[in-house]
């Protein structure tokens, strides 16, 4: 318990205190030397409007600009967009940073803003954040450098949104076709980009003429490497510089070399286990569905394979996320209740289902599935567990239909707040785990436009205790990030996985 | 089988390879555990002779607290079930078409033999990944790909065999009196090919024991929880630094057990082959 507690203050302390890592781009004199990063997995497209993952995000970050950016505090302040206030309920008028330019020389203008914007709303682009973008109406020009961004109904959240929508050049996407676009991107940022050799590098060079000032690195090479020891090797070895997911049990050895460092961070990502109960009707009984909550043993999981690096959770929402009710307690461990349930609803001897597992994305995510798994045969559940590589589990994720009865997945919350797991989750894409309480609907549908902060609480309050008694998602923890890197990297995790190497300078 | 005393080596290979049998067969009575129990507060425990090692695991436990020991038997039912049942699928195969094509030549020798050319000229390996990569991981599907895949040597060595056998008075005999194509191929060339087969079979079963040890270390083999070996030696890759046993044993397991079916295999090739045989 001790244990427990002392993360728990970990994490509430850490995620006040993440300090402001100054973001270093003020480096006046000219980039140079070079970084290797290793995540766990590749891109998926280099379209920023075709991807939803952290990873692909991450590289992202450093080619593309937001309008708003979201500071290492979490906090929101002036990216290509100056400033940004509410005209009416559904009307934002954003000013935008006048002087920069894409990488192909291009100027940024409200143009591009327009085109960003609305180009994922086409039915027929086919975009995995089409549902994110549906909230926006159009955008207006007003002149060269002020939009007016109108939303379907009272959208509290949208600067949220705009501190994640990469923002693309109109005329470079225009002129481009589709197959280019998503292995050759041109943004605002920070690097440009030199070339992808999927599954094996993806170089990136400093933007010498980008508007926060010259970055202090030159060369950046990301390099997706799934096997945890082969990335820990690659960094003991000095072939990379940073690398992500170092497992718990190998933190101490890390940290231990005189040439290396561990930095950690509260990570906004969760780990869920998703039941579908249209793909195998045993699940579509909340009885069912409440027993498995009970079979799972997530301190267990926490303790021993996390070593405590990590944070139950007992609704899908991480610490920090604006709507949290932190007085609803997790489902105790509690197989004896668990083998009730199931007597209950009609299966004494026992259920079975399948689930689908990622390898390589989560730390030790092949392993947690397992472990679950295995708790989970205690108390008469089996589980037929297929361990995909990340590409095939988010092909599977994306098209919905090809998932089996569950899927092992985790959540990174991108705008703080209920409303990103709630409607994305729950509301606005059913075919990822085909959930459907018109009762939940409702209250997030009225969360997601109302005004008031103190009404949204309460309603995602009601929203959560919905969650809790229906299972739709068997909620298991909440993870710390724990990075390993060179000890002559001045940089600082941010919790959302973002690898932004603008910020990164070397110290020697 | 005088040949075995004289031949230690062989005589200590079949030892252990009957002792390696009969622990698969008897894994539930000699297991000391659950394979599929954990117990993720004694996980990567080194095995009980090593410092910190929990005296009820021998051979330690894995990244799941489950027991080694345990884990190995059970893997070695896999293993060899997998072995035997792939052979098995590529001796009737490899047999049936041997025997066709040697005895009736012409044609159908032609289209068989071009049938096992193509088949010959893709690497077995890349072939068995590619067709279980698009079939997906378990294990009737890795038996019948290992056993569809592997009949091209039995094929070849049969339609030989038959070849010159098919010369034989004794065949040229029984076709005078009558006899139908069928019953000269069972009761007449069939007996003569048992010695050849059974060498191909004991040589290729620990062939197919390695692959599919390779199939199950790159995930497209016998799915978990059901333990395989290639499985666990997969799995402990991530912990080879502090945790070296989790892939250790269960590679020792495999080399071992490949290496006396092959001393063994050996050993049944000079002893049934007729002009190696000593004075």
């Amino acid at each position: 318990m001790e244990v427990l507690l002392n993360a728990r203050r970990l994490f509430t302390a850490s995620l006040v205190l993440i300090s402001a890592t100054f973001l270093g781009f003020a480096a006046a004199q000219a980039p140079e030397g070079r970084i290797v990063i290793a995540q766990g997995t590749d891109a998926a497209s280099l379209d920023p409007q075709l991807q939803n993952d952290a990873f692909s995000t991450s590289i992202l970050a450093n080619v593309f600009d937001t309008l708003i950016y979201r500071n290492a505090d979490l906090g929101l302040e002036p990216g290509l967009a100056t400033s940004w206030e509410l005209l009416d309920d559904t009307t934002w008028r954003v000013t935008l940073r006048e002087g920069v330019t894409f990488h192909d020389g291009e100027p940024f203008s409200a143009e591009d803003v327009k085109f960003s914007l609305e180009r994922p709303l086409a039915a027929d682009f086919g975009s995995p954040l089409a549902g994110r973008f549906a909230i926006i109406a159009g955008v207006d020009i007003v002149d060269e450098f002020t939009v007016d961004v109108r939303t379907t109904s009272p959208y509290p959240l949208l600067p949220a949104r705009l501190s994640e929508w990469f923002m693309l050049s109109k005329v470079y996407v225009e002129a481009t076709d589709q197959a280019t676009l998503s292995i050759n991107p041109v943004g605002t940022g920070a690097y440009e980009f030199v070339e992808w050799v999927k599954d094996e590098r993806l170089v990136l060079r400093a933007n010498e003429g980008y508007w926060r000032g010259t970055p202090s690195i030159l060369d950046v090479t990301f390099r997706p490497i799934p096997e945890l020891s082969t990335r820990v090797a690659a960094l003991q070895s000095g072939d990379v510089d940073l690398i992500t997911n170092v497992p718990a049990f190998r933190q101490a050895e890390v940290d231990g070399n005189a040439n290396l460092d561990v930095r950690t961070v509260p990570s906004t990502f969760f780990q869920y286990v998703a039941l579908d109960g249209t793909k195998n009707p045993v699940l579509d009984d909340v009885r069912v569905r409440q027993a498995i909550q009970y079979a799972t043993n997530v301190e267990e999981i926490v303790e021993f394979l996390f070593d405590g690096a990590a944070e139950r959770i007992a609704v899908p929402l991480a610490f920090g996320t604006f709507g949290l009710d932190e007085s609803i307690e997790p489902y105790p461990y509690d197989p004896e209740r668990a083998r009730e349930l199931l007597a209950e609803a009609g299966y004494p001897d026992g259920i079975r289902f399948a689930m689908d597992a990622p390898v390589g994305r989560y730390a030790q995510d092949k392993e947690t599935a397992e472990a679950l798994v295995g708790q989970w045969s205690e108390v008469g559940i089996d589980v037929d567990l297929n361990i995909n590589e990340w590409s095939v589990q988010l092909t599977k994720y994306r098209a919905g239909t090809e998932l089996t009865d569950s899927h092992f997945m985790g959540w990174g919350t991108s705008t703080f707040d209920a409303d990103d797991v709630f409607f994305g989750g729950f509301v606005n894409q059913p075919t990822k785990n085909n959930y459907e309480n018109p009762e939940l609907s409702e209250l997030v549908l009225q969360a997601r436009t109302s005004l008031d902060p103190a009404e949204r609480e309460a309603l995602y309050g009601e929203a959560q205790r919905i969650l809790y008694e229906d299972v739709p998602w068997i909620t298991l923890f909440q993870q710390v990030d724990i990075y390993g890197v060179r000890d002559d990297l001045d940089w600082q995790p941010r919790p959302d996985q973002k690898i932004e190497v603008f910020t990164i300078s070397r110290t020697r | 089988m005088a040949s075995l005393r004289s031949n230690p080596v062989a005589l200590v290979s079949l030892i252990v390879m009957v002792a390696i049998l009969v622990a698969a067969v008897a894994a539930p009575y000699l297991a000391p555990y659950d394979p599929a129990a954990q117990s993720l507060r004694l996980r990567l425990r080194p095995p009980a002779w090593l410092p910190g090692g929990e005296p009820g695991y021998l051979l330690g436990t894995d990244a799941l607290g489950r027991d080694m020991l345990t884990r190995i038997l059970y893997g070695a039912r896999v293993s060899i079930l997998v072995g035997v049942l792939a052979v098995a699928i590529q001796t009737l195969i490899g047999v049936g078409v041997g025997l066709i094509a040697g005895f009736y030549g012409g044609a159908i020798d032609n289209v068989f033999m071009r049938i096992a050319d193509v088949q010959q000229a893709i690497p077995f390996l890349v072939l068995v990944v590619a067709v279980a990569a698009v079939l997906g991981p378990s294990f009737v599907n890795t038996v019948l790909i290992l056993g569809v895949t592997g009949w091209v040597t039995y094929g070849r060595v049969v339609r030989a065999q038959v070849l010159s056998l098919v010369q034989q008075e004794y065949v040229t005999a029984s076709r005078a009196l009558g006899g139908r194509d069928w019953r000269i191929m069972l009761l007449h060339l069939l007996p003569n090919l048992v010695a050849p087969i059974t060498v191909v079979a004991t040589l290729t079963i620990s062939a197919m024991i390695l692959i599919e040890a390779s199939l199950s270390f790159l995930g497209l083999g016998v799915p978990p929880p059901t333990p395989t070996w290639g499985g666990m030696v997969a799995d402990g890759r991530n912990y080879l630094v502090t945790a070296w046993w989790v892939s250790v044993f269960p590679g020792c397991a495999i080399f071992v057990t490949v290496l006396v079916i092959n001393l063994v295999g050996d050993w049944l090739r000079e002893a049934l082959d007729p002009t190696l045989r000593r004075g």
